[in-house]
């Protein structure tokens, strides 16, 4: 009997039957640790929250200095008293996600199996906000963002944990989706985000060095001094982060809190799997 | 006689740049149609790219302003410059058809580490 | 469209050809890479300088190979002004952009980027 299966598995092996990868969330995250590991022998897992930072001295000097008075303190309050404020209708932002603000961040991303759809907190943040009939936060910047890395904040030191319900082939099938966006070549540039933040991290792009994929998410939402320099505040959301890589490589951005990048973050956040949260951040 | 033929030379002439004129804007509507249809088909698989017709693209100069590729083909159709406007309405289509082309050979995209 | 196209293109081939008696051909090369160095070094053309390290340049980034003694590995100016053209058909994997193939750049800037490369 187990010759026969063996023997049916490899048929469907050579035949190149099934999907190209048909590895599973697990599987992909210690493939990726690996990778890095052998990558840098010298840099701990745990400092990969670190980004680009971990890899170069000069750029972590100049990165330490600026934590020393992080420019997002002030958003960081406005965040608080978002929370703070309740709804017109009486309600408060606990109707939605319970009292306990520093159990929130690492709730998300998640499946929800009822509407087979990947949620995400800034999704969740304007569908809160529709359903107690309050004029949504714009969606990539400003209040959502001061409000998500506020509640992010108190969610510091927790251990990112994404869950797959391997069980559930639609949520499967949204991680295998983001993966493949992940990985896929796009726009007149014919990048994909792994080509810089995975194959290519550590080198230089010009001044920047591009920070490796395992550790992204833990601090976002992020103030980028590209951003603070392009007028307004520098926080901007994870798929505000999104939209502009796929701008960069000349491809069409998708619309944040969209199908596309939501299932793409159910990926991205499951490659920081065992890190901790250490938002919000300064990033160049 | 003398200015018989002259008018019928200027007829002749008017005749000859007003069908040049309408075969340009032929030319130039079936292209800019093909362009949308192959920019579609790239959207619809995901892969379009920014500046074909990217509402945000600061691409293409026509007159004193920066568009996308389609929508500096429409601007100079607008002016009349049909060689300028055929040159983006192709540009836009191919940038269509490459972005199609592209998506479905990163179909089964992964990892390979 | 095609008459008054051919018209600029006639009058280029005769400026082309009187500039060709009267200039030596070593000077009609060097115009035509100090342009493909403009272009290399444009962020919005050929931005070479995101990847490769090139004389003269400055933030040079260090994804791909410096670009020295480049007519030692490319004896076949050909053979690299296809790889610029499209790198993906040697390296489906790489980083470097289709340069040719999508567009990014028109023909004859590849041309005078592959002299220019290939001058380095």
């Amino acid at each position: 009997m187990k010759k026969v299966i063996l023997i049916v598995l490899a048929a469907g092996l050579s035949l190149g039957v099934g999907p190209a990868f048909a590895t599973t969330q697990a599987e992909d995250i210690a493939a990726l640790k690996a990778y890095f590991a052998e990558r840098w022998p010298n840099i701990k897992d745990e400092d990969m929250v670190n980004g680009a930072y971990s890899l170069s001295e000069d750029k972590r000097i100049n990165w330490e200095s600026m934590r020393d008075f992080p420019p997002y303190e002030d958003h960081l309050a406005i965040g608080e008293e978002i929370w703070n404020t309740p709804f017109k209708n009486g309600n408060t932002w606990a109707s939605c996600f319970g009292d306990d603000p520093s159990t929130i961040r690492n709730r998300f991303p998640h499946w929800n199996a009822r509407d087979k759809k990947v949620e995400t907190l800034e999704g969740n943040i304007i569908q809160c906000q529709k359903a107690n009939g309050e004029e949504p936060f714009k969606a990539k910047k400003g209040k959502i963002a001061y409000f998500s890395a506020w509640l992010a904040s108190q969610a510091n030191g927790q251990t990112i944990n994404v869950v797959v319900p391997q069980d559930d082939p639609d949520a499967v099938a949204a991680y295998e989706a983001g993966r493949q966006f992940f990985y896929a070549k796009r726009g007149q540039l014919n990048l994909s985000c792994a080509d810089c933040h995975v194959y290519q991290s550590g080198l230089y792009a010009r001044g920047n060095l591009l920070s490796p994929a395992r550790g992204h998410t833990t601090h976002f939402p992020v103030w980028r001094g590209k951003w603070a320099r392009s007028g307004g505040d520098g926080f901007g959301t994870l798929h505000r982060r999104y939209g502009g890589c796929n701008s960069q490589v000349r491809a069409k951005s998708f619309k944040a809190h969209g199908e596309e990048y939501s299932n793409l973050e159910y990926f991205h956040a499951s490659m920081s799997n065992g890190l901790t949260i250490e938002a919000p951040d300064y990033r160049e | 006689m003398k200015q018989f033929s002259g008018i019928v030379l200027v007829a002749v002439l008017s005749i000859g740049f007003s069908s040049f004129a309408l075969a340009d804007e032929a030319a130039y509507k079936k292209l800019h149609a093909e362009a949308v249809a192959a920019n579609d088909k790239a959207l619809a698989a995901g892969g379009e790219w920014r500046d074909a017709r990217g509402k945000k693209s600061k691409f293409i100069k026509c007159g004193d302003k920066k568009m996308s590729i389609l929508h500096a083909a429409e601007c100079y159709a607008a002016k009349g410059d049909y060689d300028n406007a055929i040159k983006y309405a192709e540009m836009a289509k191919d940038q269509g058809e490459q972005g199609y082309r592209q998506a479905m050979n990163q179909k089964n995209a992964g990892p390979r580490h | 469209m095609k008459l008054k196209g051919k018209l600029p293109v006639m009058m280029l081939v005769v400026m082309a050809a009187v500039s060709g008696i009267s200039m030596p051909l070593a000077s009609a090369n060097e115009e035509l890479i100090a342009k493909g160095k403009e272009i290399s070094f444009d962020r919005k053309k050929g931005n070479c300088l995101t990847c490769h390290q090139i004389a003269g340049g400055t933030l040079m980034g260090n994804i791909g190979p410096p670009l020295i003694a480049m007519k030692a590995r490319f004896p076949d100016k050909a053979k690299l002004r296809a790889d610029i053209w499209d790198m993906t058909k040697r390296n489906p994997h790489t980083m470097m952009p289709p340069f040719g193939k999508y567009g990014v750049l028109t023909d004859s800037e590849i041309d005078a980027v592959t002299e220019f490369v290939h001058s380095l």
